[in-house]
Order: structure tokens, then C-alpha cells, then sequence
């Protein structure tokens, strides 16, 4: 496998080094924020698949830094995420304990849809025919009942190798017990083909629950040729041009990894991307007001909503946390078991094809233009109407006004696609704009009820805060649509994602399985214990060279009720382990236990399951702040411009710069704001105003804090 | 004012609010319930109702099997009691039971239910059933086929207060233990269903503070009606008629090499009235294959509910249906105390069974042949492992295939007992719970039924007990009769259990009724589920598919021939259809079954 020694930090070249540097990479676009200082800088370029690298590149280019200025590099990557969806990974092998070969087909028996007579669960990753059973038995308690078969992993790798597989994920019963089956069998395929890509389930996941264990090690292995020839290009890219400090990735959890540790778990990229995207919303949850904010949390209530060129992503923020989740998957039955943000991510975006129906029934998405050739409008050869297309159409997307990756908008070719669909349903060419614009909304409004109504939240009492390239064209009518009141459009929302990518800390999870009853514990042989799992975590942070004085340690027992799998996970302060440590935790037990699930006893014995430490390496945050120059983008641009709306019906749009609005005033809709990266539509009714902190506040006209809980009471009464 | 229409989101809101109310109160059960039937099983439900006993909701994964009992439950405890419920009950309570005939399925899927209170008045009740690993009697896990009456079927628990005014009853709790097998851990199942009725209860009460009572109850009343007037704009699309269905239960436990016990449905559609008449179903069996009417009647909504799966389940799927049972005391509605542990194994499948069928001829293009059932066999003795102590009790359903679909190619679908929301319980934790080894948990080659639409395969286990002998139980169906083809599909192969299947001296057949059956250390138990019922002629199925059903061996290459007609020629590396050869081969097959 690659490594990436080549881009390991050298100290003496990071301290000249300036600028922290966030990519993140989608479908369409490949987006760039760059700070140093107070300086920052924005870039936004095409997204160039399959060598998605050399848009990273064409990024950094845009922005005018050199490699060698930077310092810190991390990066949100669709790659994984494309590589589940069009089932563009690689052929795999998986290799099972003999009897076992169905645990991947054979799942949990959970259904997507609980009573569907007609609902099929997606095929497995793995087919039936490249499924190998190998001689072998561990026991529960790690013991061998039956010796690895090597002949049987011989024969499994000659057939599989027949069919032109290259790629094997191996998981055996118990294996996280006792790994030396695995690790044996991954040696004798990495024997006879010393090129493949080889994974054993111990490696990621050191967890009883065959079937998770084994998902989670197929999906690793099926991703890891494309994860890892792409991250080894990458850095390559990097390094050669100059770069010498630290590659990052993004992973679903919302956290960091090195390059390196990336690739030995792909499967935790499969949501990096969208995660990036909301941890940048929780940095912009800590500043909303209102009712949407509890007095007493981090911040405030906030749907995410992101819409980029080929789909919108979604993640709802409650009191400034996004929620997580210890299992997630982008397809259902393809469950990984490793942290993730909760997501939910739609085929609809800018580059959302629309289309007509066999039976005349017109539809958008999720069939998309993606980056090449795009909408009709970028002029690249793209014919089918697209979302982006109808905007240009209704004049809420200015011809005069390049996009931000330099492409100049072609309203001729725009208006030649829209056509061709409004003709099959008979509209006017304005009037079936409209329409693939309201069914786009519709679209995102129904994903967001499915975070929100279906979870028992209602979305009038939250924010909407949107960004993406698509982000502004279509907020306000989408609020209106959720009866959401109020609007965020972050500074630069083009790039939300990749100031994401600054907003987190490295963070390392090590932990340590004890099972022992409570009253037993000898508090300075836990220390001991804890000391260990602090040298793990620190070895990590030092190898991410985080400076001593940036880190943190958090220190936490799993506790549980003798007889149970699972139950809390309680912190510990170094104070709670001097004193009557195993009193104290008891008590903190009983309270917590109580107050999670309704009840607790003293009848039943606790015991300890496992020790955590979660090191922490900060890493500093950014300060948003309006990136300059935008207004030279406008300057050009008519004062007023022609919008359409419903039954030819034409209004004059206010045309303004967002650098340009006056923070004590704003506009009223109907009105377009634009800035580098993106272009806001402020429909009539609505008003945009300037936030203290830069972001773009909508709201419907002459409503300040207009959360609809009138409504709401109104009926309550 | 009606909220649907004044104010959709809000009332969404709120029906998906219960909805999720009871996820978590399912959410809580898998991550404190102590046995491994609940909390990897997840062999619970949770719902909510109405004051009169009326389903407002359940939640996505809680088991549709035991949903449909619980307006039961409500109303067979208010008769019970036979007072209003603000006279025997307080804030703070929490009421227990399991007799199958107040309101229940079989004596281990424990009830615990709690009153909702807003300013003194009773609202709604939360109801949580969990199944029990053991509830007491004669045989490790409780499972009897020899059992002639519900005594012999373990502790009956009427209505009682298991806590009073926020204090558990210990005496009652104590009783209970004292009646149960692995005692520790059915208490710390039984918390966990405590916990998980006050988790509701509060989360009503914080829904209460920010819509206010009235909307709340409001909506509850208007989701019913709602899925009452769904359920019915669909019964009305249907063409008006009676058509009748049957199925088989392979006989009655008490009568050995006896006839087989039948089913029988009459489904008539007259505009949006519809009526399910099982009144023609046979007699009250002597052995536990019964069941009480609850049973019956869940089972016939949750396969109507799979038909119409768009319709939310709530009491207005059981308003927009009109039932017709026996007259006397029979094999659907049992008379108190005919033994009824084996109904979610006999009547339950069988009634869901009848319910396809039935609709099978008229909307085809929404259903499948024949699903599998399930089996229920249980186990225990004492854990002889090393650092071990203590008896354990294991419960093992089986799962299988799914029936074929005119609108599918297959079905590759292996599920436990037909819609319920059970998942298996992994071989690693099941493991590490009791002494056991499984040798395999696989799909049976030529186990899905034949068909142009394949029915899925079913699973194979073998497994044996690592230290110490046991005695197990097993109480199903399906032995006799494998899940039904249609529209010329073919029954899948039947049910299978044997013992020490590679000794020859020892090996035994053990049947779907067996009760206190010794198992010797290291002996292998094979038990086979079957797959689902074939639709459509396989004759007719697409040579090239059955093909790569051989290649990942779905079906074997003398199933393709035999049931297919379709030649495959493995001779080369590859696998290939020799096309004339089953040209003839099928010709062949056609003029033999003329």
C-alpha cells in the first residue's frame, strides 16, 4: 500500500509555511478557503473526475498560493461517497469462515420498508459467487477450535484472481477475540499477489457482531483501491509542487484523519464531504439567535441544508451539536459500524437534469449533469435541462456575471434546453422553469420533513442555514415551503464545506476492553491502565505533530449492569480516581443511569466493560469574515434586472452586491445578491439584511424574529 | 377544527412525534434489555393508545405481531378490572400481564402498561410487550406441544400493579422471578420495559407542554380516521366478490400422525367494506397450536398492511375491516384454557397465509407466493464453561425465504416469520451468550420454491452444545406442507430438523413437536427453514437467470434441470446453458404433466 512518508511534516519547512488550507471536493465543484491571519481566500473550480486531484490543484491555482506557503492542508472528498453510489469500487473477494459464507447476504433481516411486499434490499457488495468459505474456527473466548485451512485461502485467491479480483476482505467468526486467522490468512494472499488490496475485520473494527464487522470490512476493502490511488495521487501532487506539510482528510465523523490512516480505513470517508459541510454549520449554529436558541446550550437549533451541482446533503444541529451516530451507511444493508454525522443527502442540485416521464409526468434529478458536461448553460456540450438552466432562464442567474469557477453563463443554450422540455408539456419556456424549480424544492423540502417532521422535530422552530453553490437560489422558497422563518446564508456560501474543513480538531479514540465488577476495581491499577492508553493517544498526536500545549485528553468508562451488552459511558476527572473512586462512580451510575432510561436498581451488580481516551489535538478556528474584492464581480452588472415569475408575469429584480449591503439596511425581494462564489435570490416578499457576523439573513418582509409560533399556538389554543 | 386539513405540518408533526416516542422507547429496550431475544432480537413492540384501548401508532422496528394484540390488552385489562381506569390506577403506575386471554399472544410476551395522566385524567396508555426467554413450566424455555392446557404453558400473569405510585411491587416481582429461569436476566428485561413506558410517558407529557392537550389527542383521533378512510379508498378500487383462501397447520400436537388443522378465509369486497370470515377455520385443537382471537386478528392486519403498505398502522386499519370468527371456540379464537404457546408458529403465519392468498387473485401485481413461518425451539441447561456458572435458556426463530412476485424477478429476501420486525441474533453474541457452536448459518441450495418469479432460498443452521447435555423443545409448523407456489410456481421443500444427522446409530428426526428432547454434548442439530413459494411457471423463467442462479448456487445445477428444465453445461470452466438441450428437456417436462 502507499504511504505517504513523502508527506510527512518537516517542522523547519512548516514554520515558514502561512496558510491552513481547506479543500473540499464534490461532484461538480471543487471548493478552496484559505486563511492566514486575517486574510482569507476563496476559490471555486470545476471538479475534474476521475482525477478529481487535479482540480484540488487547479483550486489551490485559482486561490494564488504556492504549496510551499502551506502549512496545513485538509480536505473533504467525495470520492468514497461516488464510489458506493455508482458502485464504482472494486471488485472484492470476501473470505469467511467455513458455514458462513452468507452472513453479508443474510444481513439482520432489517427491512427498508417494514411491511412492502415489493421492497428488495440492494444486492450485497460481495456477490454470492466471489464469497470463499476457509477452513477455520475461533472460539468465543479466542480460542482455535479448528486451525486455518491455508490450503483453502490458497484455492480461494486462484479463483478469485481467475475472475480478475484483485481486492479481498477477509472477516472469520470471533476474529475480534483473536485475529491470527485473519492476519495468517492476509498473509498468504498478500503472498501470492503481492499487489492486492488485503483487509481483515480486526483491523477496523474490534467489535463481536458478524455481520456489522463483516459490512463494515467489505465496504473498506471495495473502496480502498480507488481511496487510495486517489489520496497517493493527490499527495504526490502536493508534495512535488512543493508542499511540505500535512495532508488531512475529512472523515463522516467529522473529524480529521492523516492521509496515511485514511487509507487503511476508507470506509470512513464516505460521508466526508457532507460532514465537512456540517461541521461548518455547527460553527454557524453557535452564533444564531432567537428562538431557534436555547439560553443554556453551545448554540442554536439548525437545519443544514447543503446544495452543491449533484445532490443536497442535510444535517439537522440541535443546541449547536450535530448528531451522531455509531453506524451509518449511504445504502441501506451496507451498514459501516464506525462514528458518523447524521445525514441525509438527496439527488438534487444544480446540475439536476430535468426530464419527462413516459407517461408525461415531468421529474428532476437525480440524474445529473454533474461537472462535465454540465448544465447547457456552461456552454461545455450540455444539452438536457438542468436546474441551473431554469434559473438562468427566470433571470435570477445574471449572464453578465461570470460563476465563480470562471465559466460565463451561455442564457442562449440555457433557453434552448428549457425549451425542448417545455414543449413535450406544453408550457411556455418561463412558465416550465418555474416548474423544474418548484419540483427541485419540493424535492429538498420533502428530504428535510424526513429529518425533521418524521423525527418528531418541527422545522418552523429552527434555522435554515444553506450554502453551497446552489445554496441561495433557492433558500427563501424553500423556507417558505417549511414555513421557516429565517434564512442563513454563511459568508462565501459557495465554500461552506471547505471552511469546514478548519473548523475541527484531530482527534484519536483508543480504548481498552476490561470487564470487571465494579466493587472490585483497584483505582491505581485503572490509572495504570488509563497511563497506557495516554501513551497510545499521545504517540498519535505526535506523530500529527499537534504541539503539547494544543492537546487534550478526555478519559471515560463504560459502565454496565452485570448481564447487559451495553449501557453508559461515564467521563472521568484524575480527581475521580484518588478518593472512594469506586463509591463515587456508583452513585454517578445510579443518577445517570436513571435519568437516561427511566429507571435503576442497586439489585443487580454493575460492572466495567471498557476504558476510553479520546485525545484531542486543537487546531485553531477560523474567523469568518467577508472575503474582499467581490464587488469588482458586479460592477459590470445592471443596478436592476428582469426576473420572471408565474404566467408571464415579468418584475424588475434589485441587483446588488453582497460587499456592498448596507449593514444597517438591506434589500427587499424581489432582489439578487451577489458575490464570488454565488448568487441569492431574494423573492418578493422576502428581505435580506447583513448579520454583525457577515452571514446573509432572510426573512419574509417585515418580520424580525419570525418564527411561526403563532401558528403553532394559535391551534394549540 | 380538523387539523389535517388546518394545519398538515402540525398535525404531521405530531404523528410522527408518537412515532418516534416509541422508536425510542425501542431504541432504550435494545441498549438495556439484558437477554439477547430482546435486545438483538428485538422481539418487543411498543405502542401507543388511546384511553379506550384504540393503536394510535407503533414505532418502525417494533413487531407488527405483537401491535394488533395491544388494543386488546387496554381493553381486556379495563374489563378484567371492571372499573373505570382513574379508580385503579395513579399516577406513577405501571400495570403487568401476559394472559394470552385478556388481551395477549402466548404467555411469554409480557405486557407492562402505563396510564398517561393529564391534570387527573387517564388519556392514553403506553404499551410495551417483550418476549420473555422463559416464563416458567416443565421445559427449558417454555415451548410445550405436550402441554394440554395454558397452565402447562408457564406463568399467567393477570392484570396486576407491578408499580404502585412509582414503587415496584417487590412481593409481585419476587413472585414472578421465583416462576422463571434465568431469573436475572428476565428482571433486568423487565426494568428495561418499566423504564421504557415512563420514557414515553415523559416524552407525551413534553409534546403536552409544547402543543397543548387537546391538539394531542386531537391528532391521535384524526390519525385513525385518516387510515381508516386510506384503507378504505383502496378496498373500494377493488373489484366487488368473494374469494377464498386456506392454509395448514401440519396438525395438532396432541393427536401424533393426525390430519392436518385447517385455515380457511372468505374475503368479500363489497364497495369499501370488506370482510375477513375465518368462521369456517377448524376446531379447537387439544395441543398448543391455538390461538386467542388477538393473535388472529394481528396477523390478519399486518398482512394487509403489507398489501397496502402506505396505510399508517393504527386502530383505523382494524375499523376499515370487518371480522368473522367461529361461533364455538376453534383453532382461531380459542376458549380459555386451551394451550395457545404455539400460535405465532401455527395461526399466526397461517392466517397471514390465508390473507395473500386471498388477495393473491385479486391484486396479484401487490403480493407473493408463500412465505416461510417460524419455528420456535428452545433449549437450556447448565453453562459448564470454564469461569461460566448458572443455567441458560436459548430461543432460536428461524428465519427463510419469501415468496416469488409476479412484479419481481425473485425475492432474495431471508426473513424470519412473515413481517415481523424480529433480526436474527448474531452468531458471534449468541456464542459468547451459552455454551453453543454453530457449525453454519447459511442459504439451502434449491430451497426457494420454483418459479418464473424464484422464491428466496431458505437457511440451513448446525450447531451443538460445547459443554454439557441440554433438553430442548421445539414447537412449529411447515414440516408437512412448504410454503405454497402460485400462478404455477411450486411449494418450496418443507421444514427439517434432525439430530446427529452424521451418526448413524444416534441420528433422529425431531420433528416440529417435541418437548424435553435430551441433547448429548457435541451432538449437531440441523434444523432447515424453508424458503419461500415459487410464482409463475418456472418453465417459463429466463434460462439465462437461472443460470446465474446456478453460478452463485441459488440453485444447483440437477435443480436446474429438474425444476427449471434448464441444461447446464458444466463441463468447460465455465458454466453454460446448453440451449437445445433444454429446449427438449422442457418440451420434455410439459408433456409429462399432461
Amino acid at each position: 500500500l502507499t504511504t505517504f512518508e513523502a508527506s510527512r511534516n518537516d517542522d523547519s519547512a512548516a514554520a515558514d509555511a502561512r496558510w491552513r488550507v481547506g479543500v473540499d471536493t464534490g461532484g461538480t465543484f471543487t471548493d478552496l478557503v484559505a486563511i492566514h491571519g486575517e486574510e482569507i481566500r476563496v476559490a471555486k473550480v470545476p471538479s475534474t473526475p476521475p482525477s478529481f486531484d487535479v482540480g484540488v490543484l487547479d483550486a489551490v491555482k485559482a486561490a494564488e498560493i504556492d504549496l510551499d506557503e502551506i502549512a496545513f492542508f485538509a480536505h473533504g472528498t467525495t470520492v468514497a461517497t461516488n464510489a458506493v453510489l455508482t458502485r464504482g469500487g472494486s471488485a472484492t473477494a470476501l473470505l469467511t469462515t467455513a458455514g458462513f459464507r452468507d452472513v453479508l447476504e443474510l444481513r439482520r433481516h432489517d427491512r427498508g420498508e417494514l411491511y412492502d411486499i415489493l421492497w428488495d434490499p440492494p444486492p450485497a457488495v460481495v456477490p454470492r459467487r466471489h464469497r470463499y468459505e476457509v477452513g477455520e474456527r475461533i472460539d468465543w473466548s479466542g480460542d482455535v477450535r479448528r486451525p486455518l485451512e491455508e490450503e483453502d485461502v490458497r484455492r480461494a485467491v486462484s479463483a478469485a484472481t481467475a475472475d480478475g479480483i484483485t481486492t479481498f476482505a477477509i472477516c472469520f467468526l470471533h476474529s475480534y477475540a483473536n485475529p491470527a486467522h485473519e492476519l495468517r490468512a492476509k498473509e498468504i494472499v498478500e503472498a501470492l499477489e503481492p499487489s492486492a488490496y488485503v483487509y481483515c475485520s480486526a483491523e477496523v473494527l474490534r467489535e463481536p457482531g458478524e455481520f456489522e464487522r463483516t459490512s463494515t470490512v467489505v465496504l473498506n476493502a471495495y473502496l480502498a483501491p480507488v481511496v487510495s490511488s486517489y489520496l497517493d495521487s493527490l499527495s504526490r501532487t502536493l508534495v512535488d509542487g512543493g508542499f511540505r506539510g500535512r495532508l488531512y482528510v475529512m472523515h463522516s465523523g467529522g473529524g480529521l484523519l492523516t492521509a496515511d490512516t485514511a487509507v487503511r480505513v476508507p470506509a470512513r470517508l464516505v460521508t466526508s464531504g457532507p460532514a465537512a459541510g456540517a461541521m461548518a454549520a455547527e460553527q454557524i449554529a453557535s452564533s444564531v439567535s432567537g428562538r431557534a436558541r436555547d439560553p443554556k446550550s453551545d448554540g442554536g437549533d439548525v437545519i443544514s441544508l447543503d446544495i452543491g451541482g449533484t445532490s443536497a446533503d442535510i444535517a439537522v444541529i440541535r443546541r449547536g451539536k450535530a448528531r451522531l451516530v455509531n453506524e451509518h451507511s449511504v445504502e441501506f444493508g451496507k451498514p459501516i459500524r464506525l462514528p458518523a454525522v447524521d445525514l441525509i443527502t438527496i439527488g438534487a442540485g444544480g446540475g439536476s437534469i430535468a426530464d419527462v416521464d413516459a407517461g408525461g409526468l415531468p421529474s428532476v434529478g437525480p440524474r445529473s449533469a454533474g461537472a462535465l458536461p454540465g448544465p447547457a448553460a456552461y456552454g461545455r456540450g450540455g444539452t438536457e435541462p438542468t436546474v441551473t438552466d431554469a434559473n438562468v432562464v427566470l433571470g435570477r442567474l445574471l449572464p453578465e456575471i461570470p460563476l465563480a469557477s470562471g465559466i460565463s453563463v451561455d442564457a442562449d443554450a440555457a433557453h434552448a434546453a428549457v425549451e425542448v422540455f417545455a414543449r413535450r408539456l406544453q408550457l411556455s419556456v418561463e412558465d416550465a422553469a418555474l416548474g423544474i424549480i418548484e419540483i427541485a424544492n419540493r424535492n429538498m423540502a420533502r428530504a428535510i420533513r424526513l429529518a425533521t417532521v418524521e423525527r418528531g422535530l418541527d422545522p418552523r422552530t429552527f434555522v435554515l442555514v444553506v450554502f453551497g453553490g446552489a445554496g441561495g437560489l433557492h433558500a427563501a422558497e424553500l423556507a417558505a415551503m417549511l414555513e421557516v422563518g429565517e434564512v442563513v446564508l454563511p459568508v462565501a456560501p459557495g465554500v461552506t464545506s471547505a471552511f469546514g474543513c478548519l473548523c475541527v480538531d484531530v482527534v484519536h479514540d483508543v480504548a481498552d476492553a476490561r470487564i470487571e465488577p465494579l466493587d472490585s476495581i483497584d483505582p491505581a491499577e485503572l490509572n495504570s491502565t488509563f497511563d497506557e492508553l495516554d501513551e497510545r493517544v499521545t504517540n498519535l498526536l505526535d506523530l500529527d505533530v499537534v504541539p503539547v500545549e494544543d492537546r487534550d485528553l478526555e478519559h471515560s468508562v463504560d459502565l454496565r449492569y452485570v448481564g447487559q451488552r451495553r449501557a453508559l459511558t461515564l467521563s472521568i476527572d484524575s480527581g475521580d480516581l484518588e478518593g472512594d473512586f469506586v463509591a463515587a462512580v456508583r452513585e454517578r451510575f445510579l443518577d445517570e443511569y436513571a435519568a437516561q432510561f427511566h429507571y435503576s436498581t442497586r439489585e443487580i451488580g454493575i460492572e466495567l466493560a471498557m476504558l476510553r481516551v479520546r485525545g484531542r489535538g486543537k487546531l485553531p478556528r477560523p474567523h469568518a469574515e467577508a472575503s474582499r474584492g467581490g464587488d469588482a464581480l458586479v460592477a459590470d452588472a445592471p443596478r436592476v434586472h428582469t426576473v420572471a415569475t408565474r404566467r408571464g408575469e415579468r418584475l424588475e429584480a434589485t441587483v446588488v452586491a453582497r460587499q456592498s449591503l448596507d449593514p444597517a439596511g438591506g434589500v427587499a425581494g424581489p432582489a439578487i445578491v451577489s458575490e464570488y462564489d454565488a448568487t441569492t435570490w431574494v423573492p418578493p416578499g422576502w428581505f435580506a439584511r447583513v448579520a454583525p457576523s457577515g452571514d446573509l439573513v432572510l426573512t419574509p418582509d417585515g418580520v424580525s424574529n419570525p418564527v411561526a409560533d403563532d401558528a403553532v399556538s394559535e391551534v394549540a389554543r | 377544527v380538523n387539523l389535517r386539513q388546518g394545519d398538515p405540518i402540525l398535525f404531521q408533526v405530531l404523528t410522527s412525534s408518537f412515532t418516534s416516542i416509541v422508536d425510542e422507547m425501542g431504541a432504550l429496550m435494545q441498549r438495556v434489555a439484558f437477554s439477547l431475544v430482546v435486545s438483538e432480537g428485538r422481539d418487543y413492540c411498543g405502542t401507543i393508545c388511546t384511553r379506550g384501548g384504540d393503536l394510535v401508532t407503533s414505532g418502525t422496528t417494533d413487531l407488527p405481531a405483537h401491535l394488533g394484540t395491544h388494543p386488546f390488552t387496554v381493553r381486556g385489562m379495563l374489563e378484567w378490572v371492571g372499573k373505570e381506569p382513574e379508580e385503579f390506577l395513579s399516577p406513577g403506575d405501571i400495570m403487568i400481564m401476559n394472559d394470552a386471554y385478556i388481551g395477549g399472544t402466548h404467555n411469554h410476551d409480557v405486557r407492562v402498561i402505563l396510564p398517561v395522566f393529564f391534570d387527573g385524567r387517564i388519556v392514553a396508555f403506553v404499551v410495551n410487550s417483550s418476549h420473555w426467554t422463559d416464563v416458567g413450566g416443565h421445559v427449558p424455555g417454555t415451548f410445550d406441544p405436550s402441554a394440554r392446557s395454558s397452565h402447562g404453558e408457564g406463568l399467567i400473569i393477570p392484570p396486576c400493579h407491578i408499580v404502585s405510585r412509582g414503587e415496584l411491587n417487590n412481593e409481585l416481582v419476587g413472585l414472578i422471578l421465583r416462576n422463571v429461569r434465568v431469573s436475572d436476566a428476565t428482571y433486568g428485561d423487565l426494568l428495561a420495559q418499566i423504564g421504557a413506558v415512563r420514557l414515553a410517558d415523559r416524552r407525551l407529557h413534553d409534546l403536552r407542554e409544547q402543543y397543548g392537550a387537546s391538539v394531542l389527542l386531537q391528532a391521535m383521533g384524526e390519525a385513525i380516521e385518516y387510515s381508516e378512510a386510506l384503507l378504505r379508498a383502496e378496498f373500494a378500487k377493488l373489484a366487488d366478490g368473494t374469494w377464498a383462501s386456506e392454509s395448514y397447520i401440519d396438525g395438532d400436537p396432541a393427536v401424533p400422525d393426525g390430519p392436518p388443522v385447517a385455515l380457511r378465509m372468505a374475503l368479500t369486497v363489497e364497495g369499501d367494506d370488506v370482510t375477513y370470515d375465518f368462521s369456517r377455520s377448524d376446531g379447537q385443537a387439544k395441543g398448543a397450536i391455538n390461538a386467542p382471537v388477538a393473535c388472529t386478528v394481528s396477523a390478519a392486519l399486518v398482512a394487509t398492511k403489507a398489501i397496502f403498505p402506505h396505510v399508517p398502522m393504527n386502530q383505523g386499519v382494524f375499523n376499515a375491516i370487518r371480522f368473522r370468527l367461529p361461533d364455538e371456540p376453534s383453532v382461531v379464537n380459542a376458549a380459555y384454557p386451551a394451550p395457545i404457546s404455539g400460535m405465532a408458529a401455527a395461526v399466526f403465519p397461517g392466517i397471514v397465509n390465508c390473507v395473500l392468498q386471498a388477495f393473491a387473485h385479486i391484486v396479484p401485481e401487490r403480493c407473493m407466493a408463500g412465505p416461510t413461518g417460524l419455528t420456535n425451539i428452545t433449549w437450556g441447561g447448565d453453562d459448564l464453561r470454564p469461569g461460566e456458572n448458572g443455567e441458560y435458556v436459548c430461543y432460536l426463530w428461524l428465519e427463510g425465504g419469501w415468496g416469488g412476485r409476479a412484479a419481481r424477478r425473485d425475492n432474495h429476501t431471508a426473513m424470519t416469520l412473515f413481517a415481523t420486525s424480529a433480526t436474527n441474533q448474531p452468531v458471534e453474541l449468541h456464542e459468547r451468550s451459552a455454551p453453543l457452536v454453530f457449525e453454519c448459518y447459511r442459504l439451502e441450495p434449491d430451497s426457494g420454491g420454483p418459479g418464473a418469479s424464484r422464491g428466496s432460498n431458505g437457511v440451513t443452521r448446525r450447531w451443538y452444545i460445547s459443554h454439557g447435555d441440554a433438553v430442548l423443545s421445539c414447537l412449529g409448523s411447515g414440516q408437512r406442507f412448504g410454503p405454497w407456489g402460485f400462478a404455477g410456481g411450486l411449494d418450496a421443500p418443507p421444514n427439517h430438523f434432525v439430530y446427529a444427522p452424521d451418526r448413524p446409530g444416534e441420528r433422529q428426526e425431531i420433528g416440529m413437536f417435541v418437548t424435553g428432547f435430551e441433547i448429548k454434548q457435541g451432538r449437531v442439530l440441523e434444523y432447515h427453514q424453508a424458503g419461500g413459494g415459487g410464482w409463475g411457471d418456472p418453465l417459463t423463467r429466463d434460462p439465462a437467470w437461472v443460470l446465474e442462479d446456478v453460478v452463485d448456487g441459488y440453485v444447483t445445477v440437477e435443480g436446474a434441470h429438474r425444476d427449471y428444465g434448464v441444461v447446464i453445461d458444466s463441463s468447460a470452466n465455465e458454466y453454460q446453458v446448453d440451449g437445445e438441450a433444454t429446449g427438449r428437456r422442457r418440451d420434455e417436462l410439459r408433456a409429462a404433466r399432461r
